[in-house]
């Protein structure tokens, strides 16, 4: 990966670098990613093969659309690092 | 006589001892992130197993436990504590076992020696220049210095194994959707896994049996599990067919010495072993972080200082904010893995990179089925290497990740596996790792109870037990 490439994918991650590690970052990515092309060896073994993204098959990951009540909201207001009455202290927003 | 590990939480003179004992012990090895135990006379709920009841059990830094802290080692998380319990928790402290304090780890779970904590470094109880092990290293550490009977951890890549067997205690990658991930903070979603760390076989079977089970809260969880399952005798090794995938030329001594020592006791016992390869075995690395990473670009999105993580005094605005935070907040190996994901998933990339570590794990995963198609068990080692040195002297970030084949397999496939330890060589704790079929988790506990009555773990000299 180029340094353009590196600069593209640390915005796309927002991620801010500083010059050395940028650098670092550089070195270490482009190691890693030469290491993922030893996949390419397994082409021909695995062309027609299918796709994984979940280690169990046919299973049905989307929940019945229906409501419920979530009945501990003042639980989490109450963690809020500023609260004023039951209100949320943020940052100024220009 | 050692006291009772039910007993140590039962009065507040009982308690007093326990914790004095803890805090010496943990003075040298860092384990405990956080450390509250308090008394315990919940009985819990008395249809749920007992062998639980008033159990200390220590919970890695990424699970969710209600008004303890939840940093997952990181900076950026260093004040949040948790407002909920994991369903794991939950079904735990419905047993009557009682949290007593959160384990140290790799930042968000990524690394193999929780050097990349940005809270605390765990050294290894059999020898403190070494590591524990990782990510769950603060976990493993704190069972092997006999400071908790059990503790939980997760495993996405091995994080639960590794570290076990680099502290000579058991550890239980269970099968994939076995135990829910609600409360788990996500590291790779279509790889984690709730484990368990214990210093015996009954007691990793006793808390995995009340973890383990179905759950609305988590739609991969399975239903194979139920709870309330009756404890399983040991396996009787002369009936099983057992692969052996013996070590690499490469790995240490200590490794293939422990891999002998299994097979000793499988010739012993007249079991029908036979040498195997895995086929693909040697991609399984760059498979697994080509997609471990590219799932924690994702999942480490929310990490933004704004629905979590601390936030700087000032930003021009909320993207500024966002990145401050997510520049000062996380960490090299965690900046290294978000931008490998990010960079894996972009257009153009993809089908170089990921969608060729999808294929090859459809691929991984086939092997494994045809594989327990002819044999119910496969035995290889853990890790090449045995706990080695913290700092310089140890391996680099590079060698440790294509150090990960071994363990990999098993998440990438969704089998569960676990880490059994085999002896000591030179001082320090070796084992191998037992693998089964999906849904397999009992079986598995059976064969580590058989290997636990035919090779005895021993702990370190350092850190004799107090409680048993």
């Amino acid at each position: 990966m180029g340094e353009t490439e590196l600069s593209i994918t640390a915005a796309l991650a927002k991620l801010d670098l500083s010059e050395e590690e940028h650098q670092r970052f550089a070195d270490e990515v482009k190691k890693m990613l030469s290491y993922f092309d030893i996949m390419a060896e397994a082409d021909g073994a695995s062309q027609s093969s299918d796709t994984v993204t979940m280690p169990m098959r046919g299973v049905d990951a989307l929940r019945e659309d229906s409501e419920h009540r979530f009945c501990d909201a003042d639980t989490l207001i109450d963690r809020g690092p500023e609260i004023e009455d039951r209100y949320i202290v943020i940052p100024n927003v220009l | 006589m050692k006291a009772d590990w039910n007993t140590v939480l039962a009065t507040a003179e009982t308690l007093k001892e326990y914790r004095a004992g803890v805090e010496t012990r943990d003075k040298d090895l860092g384990a405990f992130l956080h450390f509250s135990p308090s008394v315990s006379t919940e009985a819990g709920n008395p249809d749920s197993a007992s062998a639980v009841s008033r159990l200390p059990i220590a919970i890695k830094d990424n699970l969710a436990v209600t008004d303890f802290p939840l940093t997952c080692g990181s900076r950026l998380l260093e004040h949040f504590t948790s407002p909920y319990d994991a369903t794991a928790i939950e079904r735990l402290k419905a047993a009557g076992a009682s949290i007593v304090g959160k384990t140290a780890m790799d930042e968000f779970g990524m690394g193999s020696a929780t050097d990349t904590s940005a809270l605390s470094e765990t050294k290894n109880p059999w020898d403190t220049s070494r590591t524990a092990g990782g990510s769950s290293g603060g976990s493993a550490a704190a069972v092997a210095a006999g400071m908790v009977p059990v503790s939980l951890g997760s495993d996405t890549g091995g994080s639960v194994r590794q570290p076990a067997s680099f502290c000579g205690v058991y550890g239980l990658k269970p099968t994939y959707g076995a135990v829910s991930r609600f409360g788990l903070v996500a590291y790779a979603s279509s790889l984690d896994t709730v484990g368990v760390i214990a210093d015996t076989p009954d007691r990793l079977e006793a808390v995995f049996s009340v973890i383990a089970g179905e759950d609305a809260k988590d739609q991969t969880s399975i239903a194979a599990f139920s709870p309330g399952q009756p404890p399983v005798a040991p396996a009787d090794l002369s009936s099983l067919r057992v692969g052996i995938l013996r070590a690499d030329e490469g790995d240490e001594p200590g490794v293939r010495e422990a891999m002998t020592r299994v097979e000793d006791v499988f010739r012993t016992a007249g079991t029908e072993a036979e040498t195997v390869t895995l086929p693909f075995l040697e991609y399984a690395s760059a498979v697994y972080y080509t997609i471990a990473t590219a799932e924690a670009g994702a999942n480490l999105a929310r990490f933004d200082g704004i629905r979590y993580g601390e936030r700087p005094l000032y930003a021009e605005n909320p993207d500024e904010l966002v990145r401050l935070s997510r520049s000062a907040g996380l960490g090299d190996e965690v900046k290294l893995r978000i931008l490998l994901g990010t960079y894996v998933l972009r257009s153009g990339f993809h089908d170089q990179y990921y969608g060729r570590a999808q294929r090859l794990r459809a691929r991984i995963r086939q092997a494994m089925q045809d594989l327990f198609s002819r044999f119910d068990l496969l035995v290889s080692p853990v890790f090449p290497t045995l706990a080695f040195r913290l700092g310089r002297d140890g391996l680099t970030p590079y060698q440790r990740k294509q150090a990960d084949r071994y363990t990999t397999v098993a998440n990438l496939a969704g089998v569960p596996a676990l880490a059994v330890p085999t002896g000591v060589h030179d001082g320090l704790p070796a084992g191998v790792q037992i693998t089964g079929r999906m849904g397999g988790d009992y079986a598995l506990i059976a064969v580590a109870k058989a290997l636990h009555q035919a090779l005895p773990p021993a702990a370190p000299a350092t850190y004799p037990r107090i409680w048993s």
